[in-house]
Order: structure tokens, then sequence, then C-alpha cells
């Protein structure tokens, strides 16, 4: 099995490429839970803004922090909260989505007019209003960028639901008197999952990337938490003094938005045979 | 017809309760910041309160709200006092003008990629263009902007580092959109201010399309190329490129307008950020402003119409997509 | 003959009065109304009364001196209660598409600028106003008539005799409105509205328009009674973004630039193109313990904690050193300062043992609220707040930071919701009474601006004393006392008091820095 899902993924560059990158940010983004080279939190006293050296690899912030801890430690909340939203959002998405497809009437109608409302508002601003409604903190990122993302797999995971529920095998197991849990379950589910794969990605990668920009829009997770996009927009006011401030929180965000974007587009080459080979 | 047409109607009622509601639930008084840290006594908290007509209760507010959206009467702004109408009539067109400057050099330039792409598929090129497009589309825009600004603008200086025109020229309002309204007035330096502005924002917002745009010019025509009739063209021996030009665009148009429709969408968010990185005078920094100092007025009528323009584009996209393309009719919803 | 000495009149007239065609004020905000009997932020007050209007009297510019404006001359009766202004004459009026002057300034435009603001049911008051200022300086009580004696002579009554009337005839709200102009707008139906959108004044610019959070335009005023400016087309320009501000200013797009962050001066100072005025800031900047919630009832407790913060780090850091510390709650150059009292002294240990004494061995947790926006005193207070987690975290207190947006913090910091609070203020009329009784007075408390929520009663009578008091030198006596009082008890933890920087091109002369803090242009020009 394990063999086999190597095969596919050395096959597939896409997959491959994603897979590595993913795996660099998720190995440091462990180590970073037991080792830094320095506090992320702790202020060196006149080592404010020192460019790269020897003892700070990438230089310190403004008050005095090491750049290259802070960025390490960053990567836990990046990632964490990736996973996370994907996590919930196929949780809550798909099953929402399965239920609209596969009921269909009225409750779809219903749960489908609050998706659409939901999609309505620019996601971004969206995002806004939550985080300015329940004040910013960890949690409130997660559930704003969560409320974003669960619309886009709900819609997703309900037009595939309702191609399959109107085909032969569903009919006959609804006929035999399987229950709609069972179905759902056991019939449902399986031929939707690879739609659903394809979005968890989607949705981890939006979650970073919308999580960054609350932070840039000073909104994000409240400090001491070094996180990206909040060291990004605290760093633009010295753009011309210390450029690495600027550059590398953002190569950092680029690099790992661009490893889930690959693995989701090399999911949905390798599970959907209809677009192999584009 | 009728009944999608309520089902519009209902979703203009829903979307005026939200832009009404959304901005009352977040805390804060707009009272509040207009005194700063300045103490002030009850008395003189509530005196505000009602000129501003925030004494009255939710409900009548809202009645009041939308008799008089109605009427296209959004009230005043609590910030600078003028009529919030005549703020949406002048902030919309730089929005949209933008908009289309960086729809219009994405789709251009990533049809050409694409088109291109799929002919040499394959080739270096192919690989080239497909690994931008991939990059282009992982971008944060608040990080490219900073970059681009910071080498354009601060270090290189061949661009202004934000506003909409220099701020010398006095653009008479006609339409609002100032290609249009340099013209008029046959002020051509204000023209040419005005390009040399909107590069830099309308490439930074033009980036997603161009990512977008190039993938699905690219894929539509390798699927059109593998239909039947191509082969049969080749088979009689027509030119690759008449081939491109007659056949294959041809039939790959609906799916590329899709794409096109799809980067609106896309755009509307992205002016977000790009408006609030350039200091552009849009709709997307105006609401966030509005949200900031808690400009009732603002807020609402600016949600409203951007939900109004996005719900619009929307349902205009999916039905030109159902008369372009009758096979997607009962796959999608 | 003739014509080759006009030729050089004609010459030597263009050297010296050299035209600036277009100036560029970039400014930090968009102001929230045109009329300046509305406003109190720095931004409206630039754009309408520094530029548009006049006042019966004014500060000499770049100083706190007044001297004529609108008053030719003034008189005041020998019981201190009756002021008698004689009006300028030919002074008149701006016009724009819907307002045409039909004749100049009289007591008429005076009368209806201050009758307007007393007296809420007068027919030419904005209706739902609430003229803000007016009532703060407590003009409404202290004003019981304003007469007009003959066309340009206007008598002020008082109701009791008050040393600083005079300069607060010179502050903004007092601008001198047209009651023409007034009537014309009911009459055209257009409303008296408009006078927060389109103002018409007599000041040395004529307000051209304004496009929300981009531009507001001014043009020359002609007929300026000291003599048209020299700047043609005046331009502010809205950039809330500080480092837009400061890539703006150096690439040349801006003249004259507010609010520079501390961290940019420096850069400032090297380029060659540019030049920075400087003066010291009428301003504070400190940490409010909330005396009236535990630990921080407990003195040593504060003792503890200020003991524990590096200041000096605080200076270098966030203000990069444009700023001079803290150490009693008015600037060191407001007069009653009291230089006698102790620095905060910075050490760890000592505020270990202290903490240990008031009974936290292992410290404790609490939260400290940060600045959510950037203001003159405190340019970055999310930053302060991360150095000062860091330092209390030394002797073991956990410090939570919250924060909030600006409405919501001002809310619920007035409800006294806070543990400790970064806070700061700018002094509006140089009395140290604005600093210590708006900020530390026990009526202050239940205003809400006492933020620390310490009434201390020997401080308070203190205050009340020199409040009653007329004499400057028993005034000081008593603000000493009390900078002594609270040097002891430290409600606060003051942290600096800003340096006011405006940045400027180099080749721009006649700029002069207000103490106040406003950007006046009439004599302004580029070289």
């Amino acid at each position: 099995m394990i063999k086999h899902i190597f095969k596919i993924i050395f096959k597939n560059k896409s997959l491959l490429l994603g897979s590595i990158l993913f795996s660099f940010f998720a190995l440091i983004c462990f180590i970073s839970l037991f080792w830094t080279p320095f506090d992320s939190k702790e202020i060196f006293d006149g080592a404010s803004l020192l460019a790269p050296n020897a003892k700070y690899f990438l230089g310190t912030d403004d008050l005095g922090r090491d750049l290259f801890s802070r960025l390490l430690v960053g990567s836990q909340l990046s990632i964490g909260i990736g996973l996370l939203v994907g996590g919930i959002s196929v949780v809550c998405g798909a099953s929402l989505g399965l239920i609209a497809g596969y009921f269909g009437n009225k409750t779809d109608q219903i749960l489908t007019q609050i998706m659409n409302a939901l999609q309505a508002m620019p996601s971004l601003l969206l995002a806004l209003f939550v985080v300015a409604i329940l004040g910013p903190s960890v949690f409130n990122t997660i559930l704003s960028v969560t409320l974003v993302s669960i619309p886009i797999m709900y819609r997703l995971v309900r037009s595939a639901a309702l191609i399959e529920n109107s085909k032969d095998y569903i009919t006959s197991a609804k006929a035999v008197g399987a229950g709609h849990f069972r179905i759902m379950k056991s019939h449902l589910l399986p031929n939707c999952l690879t739609p659903i794969l394809v979005q968890t990605a989607v949705c981890c990668s939006e979650a970073i990337l919308n999580t960054a920009a609350l932070g840039f829009l000073g909104l994000g997770i409240p400090a001491p938490y070094p996180e990206w996009g909040t060291m990004l927009s605290d760093s633009k006011n010295l753009m011309e003094t210390a450029p690495h401030l600027m550059i590398w929180p953002g190569v950092c965000l680029l690099l790992l938005i661009l490893s889930t974007q690959l693995i989701s587009d090399g999911l949905r080459d390798q599970l959907d045979p209809k677009l192999r080979g584009r | 017809m009728t009944s999608k047409l309520i089902k519009l109607f209902f979703s203009f009622l829903f979307i005026s309760l939200v832009s009404f509601s959304v901005i009352r639930l977040i805390p804060g008084d707009p009272v509040m910041n207009m005194i700063g840290e300045r103490s002030a006594s009850p008395e003189r908290i509530s005196e505000i309160r009602k000129n501003l007509g925030l004494d009255q209760s939710i409900v009548i507010q809202y009645i009041t709200f939308l008799k008089n959206a109605v009427s296209g009467n959004f009230g005043e702004s609590i910030s600078s006092k003028q009529s919030v109408m005549q703020e949406f009539k002048i902030l919309w067109p730089a929005t949209v003008e933008l908009s289309v400057a960086a729809l219009l050099w994405s789709s251009v330039l990533g049809l050409i990629l694409g088109i291109l792409a799929a002919i040499k598929r394959n080739s270096f090129f192919d690989y080239s263009a497909v690994s931008l497009s991939t990059v282009g589309f992982a971008m944060p825009l608040f990080w490219w902007g900073l970059i681009i600004i910071f080498f354009f603008a601060v270090r290189l200086g061949w661009f202004p580092i934000s506003g909409r025109i220099d701020v010398v020229y006095d653009v008479p309002y006609a339409t609002g959109f100032y290609f249009i309204d340099t013209l008029l007035v046959k002020n051509f330096d204000a023209f040419f201010s005005a390009i040399k502005f909107i590069i830099l924002p309308a490439f930074v917002l033009g980036t997603i399309p161009l990512a977008l745009i190039v993938r699905v010019a690219r894929s539509a025509v390798i699927d059109i190329a593998k239909e039947d009739f191509i082969r049969t063209a080749k088979a009689k021996g027509l030119s690759p490129a008449k081939i491109i030009l007659k056949h294959i665009l041809k039939n790959a148009w609906p799916q590329i307008l899709t794409a096109i429709g799809l980067a609106f969408g896309h755009l509307l968010t992205g002016a977000i950020m790009t408006e609030t990185l350039f200091s552009w005078p849009g709709m997307g920094r105006w609401i966030v402003h509005g949200i900031m100092a808690r400009d009732y007025p603002v807020v609402q009528a600016g949600l409203f119409y951007s939900m109004t323009m996005i719900i619009l584009i929307n349902f205009l996209t999916d039905e030109a997509i159902k008369l372009l393309n009758p096979k997607l009719k009962d796959e999608s919803r | 003959m003739k014509f080759l000495i006009s030729l050089v009149v004609f010459l030597s007239a263009l050297t010296l009065h050299a035209k600036t065609a277009n100036f560029i004020f970039c400014m930090e905000g968009s102001p929230s109304s045109f009329n300046p009997q509305l406003v109190s932020d720095g931004v409206s007050m630039n754009s309408s009364s520094q530029t548009v209007f006049n006042r019966l009297v004014e500060f000499k510019p770049g100083g706190t001196e007044i001297i004529s404006g609108l008053a030719e001359s003034w008189s005041i009766s020998k019981d201190k209660k009756t002021y008698t202004f004689k009006l300028r004459k030919n002074i008149s009026f701006h016009s724009n598409e819907f307002f045409k002057p039909s004749r100049n300034l009289n007591a008429d435009d005076v009368i209806y600028t201050f009758k307007s603001q007393m007296d809420t049911k007068h027919p030419l008051a904005i209706p739902a106003a609430n003229y803000e200022y007016f009532k703060a300086m407590e003009l409404d009580q202290l004003i019981s008539d304003v007469k007009k004696i003959d066309l340009m002579t206007v008598v002020i009554e008082l109701k009791h005799p008050e040393a600083p009337f005079l300069a607060d005839l010179a502050m903004d709200f007092a601008s001198i409105q047209s009651e023409e102009y007034a009537q014309s707008l009911i009459k055209s139906g257009k409303g008296l509205k408009t006078l927060e959108t389109n103002p018409i004044g007599t000041g040395p610019f004529v307000f051209k328009s304004y496009q929300k959070d981009s531009t507001v335009k001014f043009t020359a005023n002609e007929k300026y009674f000291k003599g048209k400016p020299q700047i043609e087309n005046l331009i502010f320009v809205i950039v809330t973004d500080s480092t837009v501000r400061a890539q703006k200013m150096k690439s040349g797009e801006c003249h004259v630039m507010s609010e520079p962050q501390p961290q940019d001066i420096e850069s400032f100072s090297k380029n060659v193109k540019l030049k920075v005025l400087s003066t010291e800031g009428l301003n504070v900047s400190y940490i409010a313990f909330n005396t009236a919630k535990k630990p921080f009832d407990n003195l040593k407790v504060r003792q503890a904690l200020s003991m524990a913060m590096n200041q000096k780090s605080y200076l270098d850091v966030i203000y990069k050193n444009q700023a001079t510390a803290a150490k009693n709650p008015i600037p060191p150059t407001m007069w009653s300062y009291q230089k006698n009292t102790i620095e905060n002294k910075f050490d760890v240990a000592a505020a270990k043992k202290l903490l240990a004494e008031a009974g936290f061995k292992d410290g404790f947790e609490t939260e400290l609220w940060t600045l959510p926006v950037s203001r003159p005193y405190l340019p970055n207070g999310k930053k302060l707040g991360e150095m000062v987690q860091a330092d209390l975290l030394k002797i073991g207190v956990k410090v939570k930071l919250v924060t909030f947006d600006w409405p919501t913090y001002l809310e619920k910091s007035k409800k006294g919701e806070h543990q400790m609070i970064q806070f700061g203020w700018t002094g509006d009329n140089g009395d140290p009474d604005n600093f210590m009784n708006v900020l530390l007075g026990c009526s202050a408390v239940q205003a809400g601006s006492n933020y620390a929520r310490w009434c201390h009663k020997e401080f308070d009578t203190a205050l009340q004393n020199a409040k009653e008091d007329s004499v400057i030198k028993n005034r000081t006596a008593f603000y000493q006392k009390a900078q002594n009082i609270f040097s002891i008890e430290k409600p606060w933890f003051p942290i600096a008091h800003a340096r006011q920087n405006k940045v400027m091109s180099a080749n721009v002369v006649g700029y002069k820095i207000d103490p106040f803090g406003h950007d006046q242009f009439e004599s302004v020009s580029l070289k």
C-alpha cells in the first residue's frame, strides 16, 4: 500500500515537488517545536535591525529578536492553521454537501442559499468582518478562515453527490431499504472522495493565505506569536533599512502555499482520469 | 425565469440585511472614535448618538436603511459628512478602471502564453509557462505588491508609489473614469499621468488572473486538439496556424470566457488588498477604512453595492455559460 | 529709459515674488469636516481654520503670543468683563460656485459666529451640531452676550473675568464665518450642512475641492488682507500609511509631510534633498496601572513593575531617541515642571525583591492593553507592548497583550476594564491643569480619562488649590507638590515626551513649526 503511494508520488511531478516542499516545512515545524537557535520572543539588547551574520543567521528585527527563530516558529502557526482548517472544512463542508446532494429538495435549497450568502462577500472581507466582530485571537482567526473555506468545499461535494445520487446503484440501494447514513457513507462518500481530497489541499492553501492576509491588515494573530503575515506588515515600515525582514517571511509564505497547491494539482491529475495528462 | 427573478429579489433582501447588520455586530461605537482620548459626559455621548440616528431601535434603523436604499440614498458618511452616494459615484469607477486594466493585460498575455504553451506542448517554453502560472497562482498579493513597490517605485523610481493620478491635475468629473475624463477635456498630460499611476497596481492585481488564464487557455486548446475534427483537419493537411485560429479557438472560447468571468471574481477580492497597498481611491479601500472607523453608512452601502455586483456577475456568467455551453446545463447545479 | 526702468522693476519683481505653482503637503489622515467649529483633530484644523479662515485675534506664527487678526484693535474694560473689538475694513469673504459675497466682513459675521455656537436654537445654528470645542472650553458658561456697537465694532461681555479668554478667541473653533453665506444656504435650500463640506472664509487660501481619502485642494486668495500667498495651488494629499508617506517624501512627491515615524528621522536628516525641523512636543505617553484593581492597588507592586521596565530601551527602539524620557506627568517645557523628582531606576533584582515583599514571590499573570493606533506620543503601541512583555517576564510577571480597535479600546478603558494600559496625551492649551487634572484628578475617574483610576486626596487638593489661584508662583508650588506625590505613588509608568518633527524638501522656505502642531502655509514658498 505505502509502496503504491510512493510509486504514484514519484510518477507525478507536481505531487512529488509539492510533497517534498511540504515535508520540508513540516520538518521545520516539527524541529521548531523542540529547538530553535534562539527564543523567538527574546529581545536582545542592542541587537536591533542587524543584517544577516554568523550569530543571527537571517539577521534580527527592529526590536532585536532573531528572525530565523521567528520564521521557524511562524511555520507552526501557518501549517497548523492550514491543516486544521483543511480538516474542519472537510468534516463540515463535505458532510453538509453530502447531505444536500443526497436529500435534495428543501434541505438542499436551504443549505445552498446559506452557502451562497457566505460566498456573496469577497472572502477576505468576510474573514475581516468575523475577526473585527470577535476580536483578534488564534481561535477567531481559525474560525473566520474556516467560515470562508466551508462553502467552497460544500459546493464541490454537493455537485459531485448530486450526480452520483441520480445513478442507478443509489436508487437500487434506496429501494432495498438501506439507511440514509449507510448509503451516504458507503456509496456516496467513496465516489465523491476525489473532489474532497483535491479540495482539502485547496482549502489548506487558502487558509494559510487568508491567515497571513489578516495578519497583514493588522487583524491577525496577536503578539508575541510570530505569524508570517504580521511579520510582513511590521517590516514594511523598514523595507529600505532592512529588506531582509520583508523578503524572508514572504518567501516562506509563497513556498508553503505553492507546496499545497502543487499537491492539489497533483492529486487532481492523479485521481481524475478525465483530466490526466494536461 | 420568474422564479429566478424572485430568487434574485430575495438575495437582494438578504444582502441588505447582511450589509446592515455586520457593521453593527462589530463592537465599538462610532461616537467613541470621534471623542478620542478626551473625556465626554454620558449626556454628550447620547446627544451625538441621537444626531447620528443611532438612538433608534435596530428595526427602525433597518427600515429607514431599506427605504433609503431603494431611493439610492444611503445617508452621510460619519467620518467625512459627505453623501455616501456621492462618494460611491466617484469611487466605483476607480475600482472598475483598475480591475479592467488588470483583466485586460492578464487576459491578453494569458491567452498568448497559454495557447503557445499548448502548441509547443512539453517543450521548455511549456514547462516555464506552466511553472510561472503555478507560482503566480500561489502568490500572496500583499507581499508581491510590497516587493513590486520596493523595486519599481522606491529603488528604481520609475513609477509613483501610490495614488491614481498626479495630484496637480484636476480632472473634471464626467464619467469618473480617468482614462475617459482626461480625454474628454483633451488633457493629454493628465491622461499619461493616469497611465503611469495605473501600471504597478494593475500589474500586481493581474498576477493571479494571468496564472488562471494561462492554465485554462492551455488546457482548453489541448482538449479541443484531441477532438476528431481537428485530426481530420490535420489529415487534410491544413497548416497548424490555420487550425488553431479557425478551429481550436472557435471551440475553446466558451471555456476561456468562463475562466475570465471567474477571474473577475478574484479581481474584486484582490482589489481590497491592492487598493490598500497602493492607496488607490476605490471601493475596497473605502470599505476597509469604513470598517476601521465604524462608519456605518459607508460600510452598509459599500457592502450592499459590492455584494450586488458579485451576485449579478455570478448570475450573468452562469447564464452566459449555459447559453454558450449547453452540455454543462445539467451538470452544474 | 522709462522702458528700461520698468523692465528692471518687472524682472526684480519676478525674482522677488517667484511664485510657487503647486505645493504639496502630505498629511496623515482625512479631515472630518471643513467647519472649524465642529472639529477637534489636527488634520481637520489644518484643512479649515488654518488655511481658509481667520479669527478676531490670532497666535503669532510659530509662537503662542497673541496678535491682531480680523480685529484691528481691541480693548478690555477695567472689570475685565467687557471686550471691545474694532474690525478691519475691506475684508472680503471667498466665493465659490454658488456663493458670491455682496458685502465685506462686518459685525454681523462676528455675532453670528459666536451666537450660533452659544445657542442651539439660533436660526443659523447647524441643526444637530454639538459645537463640542466651544462647550469644552466652557465658553457657553462664560460669555453672557455678543453685541454690535456699530457696523465695525463688536462687544463681548463675560459673566466673570477669565485671564485666558483672549487666547480662547485665537483657537480654531472661533474662526469667523460669513453670516451672508449661511443665510444664502438656507435661502437656496442647500442647508447649513454645506458649511461642513464647502467652507467660505477670509483666510489665505480658498477651498477648491475635496476628494475623500485622497486630496484637498486650495487656491491662493488674491484679496487676502495680509497679501496674496506665494503658493498658487495648495494641495493636501492624504497618505495614511506612514511608510508610504516617507517614501513619497523621499521621491519628491511631497514638499512637506506630517507625522514622520521616529525610525525614519535619521535617514531624512542624512538626505541632502530634505530637511527636518523639530521641536519639543507638548505631550506624554505612559503605562497606567489600574489602581482600582488588585494587585495594582499595592504600591510595592507598582514600584516593582516600574523598576523592571527598561525605559531607556523603549526610547532607543520605539522612539529612536526622538523623545525625552518622562518622569512627571507634564513635559519639561511646561511651566511648573518639577526637576527634582527621582528618575525611574531600572533594577531587575530589586524589582524581584519588592515583588516578593508584596507577596508575589512567583510573580502573577496580568494584561497589558496596547494602543491600537499610532499617535504622536506613541508611534507603535504593539511593539512597546512586546518589549514590556519581555521585560516583565524576567521578574515572573506574565503579561498577556490585549488590544481592540480604537473605539472599543477607548470605550472599555473609560469604564476601567483594563489592568495595565498604554495611553498618552497631547496638551491643547499649555496649562498644567490640562494634563494633571484631566488625567489624574479625582473627577477624571468618573469622566473616564483617569486611566489609572487613581484618586489621591492630597494630590487632588493640590490641583484644586492651583486651579483657584491666579498667581503663577503659587500655582507652580502647588503643581510641583502634586508631581512629588505622583513620583512616590507611581500610578503610571511615564514613558516619554515625543519630539514633534516636520520633514520638508530642502527648497521649502518660510515654514515655521507651530507649538500647537498646526501646519500653516500662508508665508511658505519654494526656492
